[in-house]
């Protein structure tokens, strides 16, 4: 019942500012491009997403009455004594709260001056750009503060990760056999569950030898899919893969490609139903900053799975049991199996999204059209959640119980999110 | 000062008298030669680097003479191209006779090129390989059947020769002594595989990619790889191949070098038609991307060595561009799944005999050549010693991580903006070549080489494959000829103009008819030079079947040892001679090789256990792990029965042992109490009476890098001595906090009649670089009290500690062995330890590992031999030019950053890659987004004035093992030992006197197993025992040790001296020491 309410207010509101949401739409597809560029690895993507995002919307809420502030309502979040400049442009000031934090954070910080410059640029009418310039940087600062106590800075000087030399355990996968990356990301501060572990999934099948066992079927699910693969599938692979980074040897010869992460498709999927429905500036922060925020905690909790479990790879698992020569259709990421990052991110996301956007939206999914591929129609947040979740059994990266365990962890997640978020007044 | 002077004079005068002169070698104008032969690649949609990953191998040259006019021809193989056959006219002049001679290959990709006499009619024939993924028939290789008159018949078929592998050579060899030439086809594969777990996979057969093995039988050639033992995978990627006698038992061996994960093989003769790869008992490591190779007596000791050529360059520009994360899991999951050690450079691998090459490649300059194919080993500059020509080059520099990170994404992102789309074809097509000089290195003495190359008119950038040399104008030099990726064939003309040589033709009476597998001997009672007849060298290419030597003026004894075993005597042969020698069967004479004698050691009921703890999780940037610390002998007589024992430490998860010498000399091991502490890191254990009890008590320094601060495996402990070889459970003794101890040593340094002990700390654990704490104890009445006035225990990164008097004052004094940092010397000053500055001593900072001390000149005063890094390392360092180690906290989030940096053509370099900086200092992330701009980096040009503040800086001045002969104690002269010793770290020494001369011999061991991934093992240093003449330590007798030796030490057992050698994570070994050892 409540998001009907929700969308009707976002009905209301349209005749206002018509379109006004595309600076946070380009804003959140430039920072998409660095973070592509600059290689991030999902979970560090979710965090710059997540505080330039939450900056951005800690700043147009200055001005309004109608949407909270995140501060109390997110970890350590304080709320701000900074005075609104009287001649400031809040739109801009938030754009420039968003590109001032995102730079904090992305290695080619260089390039965010000249992509806010642009981004501000097509907002007409009169106001002080640097006082409004003054304001979005003071917010910047303070979200960046915020950000430098959860716990990000101690990991990046934690021992390097070790994978377990036993059976059953992830190890290294081919081709590139990559040390797996941010064992420690369980450390961050959660914005808005409790605890990186509340929402840990039961164990795994137990690895086992057997050709009857429960590991077996499971590992036979994902080698038969494989073999069965056909366009359709393999369409369904490829619109969810998300690998930010994939190394395709031939000899010598190594290239890499890039896709966005799975927390970018998410945020694009956002951008996509906030252009459908025109949404104004502020829905666009709102629903922006709520997503990120979703996946921000996804992310932790999925790693928390990940590095408490450490399991197996199909890869490995598939490659010892049935077929050595066997290859995922998808490039195996470097980190362990349990739960699958995709499904936990997707089953949170979509769960957010259903509250802003309604539960059964449909919607055309065109994130992936710009990188070569065509679109995907939904009928729900969650037949799309469904589907990326499926996609890693079709990739061949996850085995079935990390991707239904996974989807349930990261709606579990969103829930909590839409229970505890307290944003619009109504 | 006047000889100061003259130095600098003597130093510029050398350079212009080198430039006065013309150039080794002069490249022969094309236009002159008529030799026009370009191996000219087209780049198509169909056929790329994309499509065929070999599409940049280049093409091969063979050389020999087809029609017998004493002129040396040549036949060039184009991959997309024709071959050319050029008959020599003389005088460098050449005529096409391509297709004179009906020289019509199909249009397959064509690759090696080899000349052998293969139907033993006495003249050559030509077999030219080829592969790409076309249609079998059109890649079958191809055998030219010399008609004698200058034309030839393809007759692959008829000789079961037109094999359809993915071929990249074939060498003629008779394997099995029955006097014909039987053939080893070198192929590879064409697509690659990047999973390790293919263990079944490896063991099958392909038939297209695998090597093979054929038999000559009555003139047709049999597939019996299978049969014969030649491994055959679908991931053998080989692209050089080498013949040689390795094991010297008179048989050929084959030595395959292997492309990507595949290790290198060395197939050993068994004698019976069979073959067993035998790689990892002979070298401890390889090449990594093994290509050309080549196998030759380059010490002139008759044993044949052998070089690998990998793709390292030489500069530190397009090494950081090459170099990515830290891969030391990836490097531990290849060896766990029997990819044996594999390093990325070249491997140059001296043949020890008895079974050990030593891998001395970084050492003899020759490691780094960038993106090489051919090497080959002759006398280009007739010295005596064999030279090094390496070709090298790749027509696109995609080994480049800004390429395989950024390149192609930036400009898809670009033509996404643009609306536009882009193919990864046109970004390949935009990259540049890696155009190098070819390297030409002068062998200087036998093992280690300088880089003549510009200076001998090599300085032109040029993508260069194959190469052969060859006395091309019959002046009796070797002249050099390379093929060429779009360029035209190069033709060096030697301009050597001496007789010092010997050219010999070998004729043989068998269908073998130029005797390929002969070895020659020129010898006289100075010089001898050993050469051996096989054409097939370097990479896709055969040189002429001459034999050449370059050698000193004298006359010669020449011996051949025909491919039968038989040999022939000539004498007299003068240099500047050119000979044919005829198997004369009447005068033959049966010569086998004497037996390798093995030493052969006895195993000692101890078997070390190292942990699997890996310090690079830990600390990113350490250059070697700081955890080993055992095992660890001493000795002592425990039970007062007259008899030595021994305590041997060993590593947290294995358990320390007292080894307790029995009536028969035998070792029998006491466990309790030792095994309670078995989770302890037991690093040097001392054994002294501590309580006056006549019962020698023992004391543990503990290692403790692994472990937490609050650890309590991290105290120092004693075992108090209860007699009957009973022990107390352990005590605690005082130990500092947050240091790992390497050592201890006890001595009565107050004189009051009972032994203090030192404990030498060797690191702070996560802050390498830094200096810790070490530790004095005093012993007042049995308890150990920690004393901090009679010694700055600020001593530095201790690796070894000895108490000894030096000056024979009667105080013991106390000398030290640090990393980053000299031999430290602490007088003893009527029991204070004052850190003396000693002359001879003080100045020379090493990372010297272990010390000895004992008097090698018997001049009454203690010497000191210590044990170093050791010189076969990427740097090489010299007073100006250090190696150091930057140590501050860059990035203020409390922990050490410790940056090593060397020097690389005289200027100072960061030793870690982009990604392992920026793992460890991560702000660093933002200024170093490309490799391009990380490989101009510094350390004043990445760190502001602010985060360089509170730099510490260590560095090291030398990293040659040697002995400090002491003067009277007051000062010291350093002696390196000879260039054996510096292949590797030594960590062990003792000394005893094994040959009743009074002099003791010394006993070196080392080896380091635990090491950056990147660097590779230090492996060559099998042990030696030095034989001291009078006091001049010269004579290096090789032990034949495998792993990574921490410790020796010599006891009587009964009336022999016995040598026991603790080798970590390696059973313990014992040698009894006498005379013959040192023959």
């Amino acid at each position: 019942m409540k998001n009907y309410i929700l969308l009707f207010s976002l009905c209301t509101n349209l005749y206002l500012h018509a379109s006004a949401n595309q600076h946070m739409l380009k804003a959140n597809r430039d920072l998409t491009e660095v973070i592509m560029h600059d290689i991030f690895s999902p979970p560090v993507a979710s965090r710059i997403y997540a505080y330039a995002n939450i900056a951005a919307y800690e700043t147009i809420m200055s001005g309004s009455k109608q949407y909270n502030s995140y501060a109390g309502q997110l970890k350590g979040l304080t709320p701000h004594s900074i005075k609104l400049p009287a001649a400031a442009h809040l739109e801009v000031a938030s754009l420039a709260a968003f590109y001032y934090t995102a730079q904090a954070f992305v290695f080619s910080e260089k390039n965010m001056d000249s992509l806010l410059t642009q981004n501000i640029g097509t907002i007409k009418g009169k106001y002080d750009l640097d006082s409004s310039i003054y304001f979005g940087k003071m917010i910047a600062n303070h979200i960046i503060t915020w950000a430098k106590t959860d716990g990000y800075i101690t990991t990046r000087s934690k021992p390097r990760y070790t994978y377990y030399d036993e059976p059953g355990k992830w190890m290294p996968t081919p081709p590139e056999y990559m040390d797996a990356i941010e064992p420690y990301w369980p450390q961050l501060r959660t914005m808005a569950i409790d605890s990186a572990s509340q929402f840990r999934p039961e164990p795994p099948q137990a690895f086992n030898l057997d050709n009857n066992g429960p590991f077996f079927f499971l590992a036979k699910e994902v080698y038969t899919i494989h073999a069965s693969l056909n366009d359709s599938l393999i369409a369904i692979a490829n619109h969810w893969d998300c690998n930010p980074f994939a190394l395709h040897p031939t000899g010598h010869f190594l290239v890499s490609t890039k896709k966005i992460t799975p927390g970018g498709h998410w945020i694009g999927i956002t951008g996509v139903l906030l252009k459908q429905l025109n949404a104004n500036f502020e829905q666009a922060t709102y629903a922006f900053s709520k997503v990120s925020i979703a996946l921000f905690d996804a992310f932790i909790s999925c790693w928390d799975a990940k590095f408490h479990y450490n399991y197996i790879r199909p890869v490995t698992a598939i490659t010892q049991l049935i077929d050595e020569n066997w290859k995922s259709y998808l490039q195996t990421p470097p980190f362990p199996e349990y739960t699958s990052g995709h499904s936990v991110v997707s089953g949170a996301a979509s769960t957010v999204l259903n509250k802003i956007f309604g539960q059964n939206t449909t919607f055309v999914d065109t994130v992936e059209q710009d990188f070569g591929l065509p679109p995907r129609k939904f009928n729900s947040f969650d037949d799309a959640a469904n589907e990326a979740s499926e996609s890693r059994i079709i990739g061949g990266i996850h085995f079935r119980e990390a991707v239904v365990n996974g989807l349930a962890q990261g709606r579990l997640i969103g829930e909590t999110i839409n229970e505890r978020l307290y944003l619009i007044n109504h | 000062m006047i000889s100061r002077i003259l130095t600098l004079i003597l130093c510029f005068s050398t350079p212009s008298s080198v430039y006065a002169s013309s150039p080794l070698f002069s490249l022969v104008d094309p236009a002159n030669s008529n030799v026009q032969f370009n191996n000219k690649l087209t780049e198509s949609e169909s056929l790329n680097i994309l499509t065929y990953e070999y599409f940049y191998n280049g093409g091969g040259v063979a050389a020999g003479d087809i029609n017998n006019d004493g002129l040396c021809d040549l036949i060039f193989t184009g991959n997309m191209v024709s071959p050319k056959l050029y008959l020599n006219k003389g005088n460098f002049k050449f005529q096409d006779i391509t297709n004179f001679a009906s020289i019509n290959t199909t249009n397959a990709w064509r690759t090696g090129v080899s000349m052998a006499d293969v139907n033993a009619d006495g003249w050559l024939d030509i077999y030219i390989c080829k592969s790409g993924k076309y249609n079998g028939a059109l890649r079958q290789n191809e055998l030219y059947i010399n008609n004698r008159d200058l034309t030839f018949s393809e007759s692959a078929k008829k000789f079961g020769l037109a094999d359809s592998s993915y071929s990249t050579q074939a060498a003629f060899f008779d394997f099995d002594k029955d006097g014909d030439l039987d053939c080893y086809l070198l192929n590879h594969n064409v697509q690659t595989f990047k999973n390790f777990d293919i263990a079944t996979m490896r063991s099958q057969r392909d038939p297209l990619a695998g090597d093979k093995l054929f038999e000559n039988r009555n003139g047709y050639f049999n597939d019996i790889s299978e049969a014969a033992g030649i491994k055959g995978s679908a991931i053998g990627f080989g692209l050089g191949i080498a013949i040689a006698d390795f094991n010297n038992d008179g048989w050929e061996d084959i030595y395959i070098c292997n492309d990507y994960t595949e290790p290198d093989y060395l197939y050993i003769n068994k004698k019976n038609g069979t073959f067993v790869d035998s790689l990892s008992f002979y070298m401890g490591h390889t090449s990594q991307f093994s290509m050309g190779c080549d196998a030759a007596d380059v010490n002139n000791d008759g044993l044949p060595d052998l070089i690998t050529v990998d793709m390292l360059p030489e500069d530190n520009f397009r090494q950081k561009l090459m170099r990515g994360p830290a891969a030391f899991d990836k490097y531990q999951m290849q060896v766990k799944y029997g990819y044996h050690h594999q390093v990325m450079r070249n491997n140059f691998h001296l043949n020890n005999g008895r079974g050990v090459f030593l891998e001395i490649g970084q050492m003899a300059n020759i490691s780094n050549t960038d993106w090489s194919w051919a090497p080959l080993f002759a006398d280009f500059n007739h010295d005596g010693l064999k030279d090094l020509f390496i070709t090298n080059g790749y027509p696109r520099n995609y080994i480049n991580m800004d390429f395989m990170k950024y390149t192609y994404e930036d400009a898809k992102a670009i033509a996404r903006n643009n609306k536009e789309s882009i193919k990864l074809l046109d970004v390949v097509q935009q990259i540049p070549p890696i155009e190098v000089a070819n390297y030409l290195f002068s062998n200087k003495n036998g093992w280690s080489f300088q880089n003549i190359s510009s200076e001998s008119g090599f300085s032109n950038p040029i993508t260069s494959n194959g190469a052969i040399y060859a006395d091309l104008d019959n002046d009796g030099d070797l002249d050099l000829v390379t093929n060429n990726i779009n360029s035209v064939a190069s033709i060096h003309q030697n301009n050597t103009n001496d007789a010092n040589f010997i050219k010999i033709k070998l004729q043989s009476a068998t269908n073998n008819t130029y005797a390929y597998g002969a070895k020659v001997a020129i010898e006289n009672e100075k010089n001898s030079y050993h050469l051996h007849q096989q054409p097939c060298r370097g990479f896709q290419s055969s040189v002429a079947p001459i034999l050449h030597a370059g050698v000193a003026p004298g006359k010669y004894q020449i011996t051949v040892t025909w491919p039968d075993g038989t040999t022939q005597k000539i004498i007299n042969i003068a240099n500047g001679s050119s000979l044919t020698i005829d198997q004369d069967l009447k005068k033959r004479e049966m010569h086998l090789p004497p037996e390798s004698s093995y030493i052969s050691f006895d195993t000692l009921d101890f078997i070390h256990k190292e942990n699997t703890y890996i310090d690079f999780k830990r600390e990113p940037l350490l250059p070697h792990f700081k955890s080993i610390c055992s095992p660890h002998i001493t000795t002592g007589d425990i039970n007062n029965d007259g008899l030595i024992d021994f305590f041997i430490t060993n590593a947290a998860g294995g358990r320390s042992q007292l080894m307790i010498q029995n009536k028969d000399g035998l070792f029998e091991s006491i466990d309790e109490p030792f095994n309670m502490d078995s989770l302890a890191e037991d690093a040097e254990a001392a054994i002294v009476d501590v309580n006056h009890d006549q019962l020698l008590d023992i004391i543990i320094a503990a290692g403790s890098y692994e472990f937490s601060d609050i650890d309590p495996r991290r105290n120092h402990k004693i075992y108090v001595n209860k007699g009957n070889n009973q022990f107390d459970s352990a005590t605690n003794l005082p130990t500092i906090k947050n240091t790992t101890s390497s050592c201890i040593t006890s001595a009565d340094i107050d004189r009051d009649g009972d032994d203090d002990l030192f404990i030498g700390s060797a690191a702070i654990p996560g802050s390498y670089g830094a200096i810790p704490q070490s530790l004095l104890l005093i012993n007042d009445h049995g308890q150990f009290m920690v004393d901090t006035t009679r010694m700055n225990t600020l001593v530095g990164m201790v690796n070894d500690a000895v108490f000894h008097d030096m000056d024979c004052d009667g105080w013991p004094d106390l000398i030290v062995a640090t990393e980053w940092g000299p031999i430290k010397y602490y007088r003893n000053n009527h029991s204070k330890l004052e850190a003396q500055e000693m002359n001879g001593l003080s100045h020379l900072n090493g990372w010297w590992n272990t010390i000895h001390i004992c008097d090698v000149n018997n001049d009454g005063y203690a010497d000191i031999i210590a044990g170093n890094k050791g010189e076969n390392e990427q740097w090489k360092v010299t007073d100006a030019e250090p190696l150091r180690l930057y140590v501050n906290d860059f990035d203020n989030n409390g922990a050490i950053d410790p940056i090593m940096t060397y020097y690389i053509n005289h200027q100072e370099e960061l030793m870690p890659s982009r990604d392992e900086l920026l793992d460890q200092i991560v702000p660093l992330r933002k200024k170093y987004i490309y490799y391009a701009a990380y490989a101009k980096a510094s350390i004043n040009n990445t760190f502001s004035e602010a985060q360089l503040k509170n730099l510490q800086i260590r560095s090291c001045n030398q990293m040659k093992s040697g002995y400090f002969l002491s003067s009277k104690g007051n000062t010291f002269t350093f002696i390196p030992f000879s260039f054996e010793a510096q292949a590797a770290p030594i960590n062990a020494i003792t000394s005893a006197d094994i040959n009743g001369d009074d002099f003791p011999e010394i006993i070196i061991a080392g080896n380091n197993e635990h090491v950056r991934a990147e660097m590779g093992r230090n492996d060559a240093m099998p042990g030696y025992i030095v034989a001291n003449d009078s006091g001049a330590l010269t004579l290096f007798k090789s032990l034949n040790l495998k792993g990574e030796c921490r410790s020796l030490s010599t006891l009587k057992v009964g009336k022999k001296l016995k040598l026991i050698i603790g080798i970590n994570n390696r059973q313990t070994l014992s040698l009894p020491l006498n005379k013959s050892l040192l023959n």
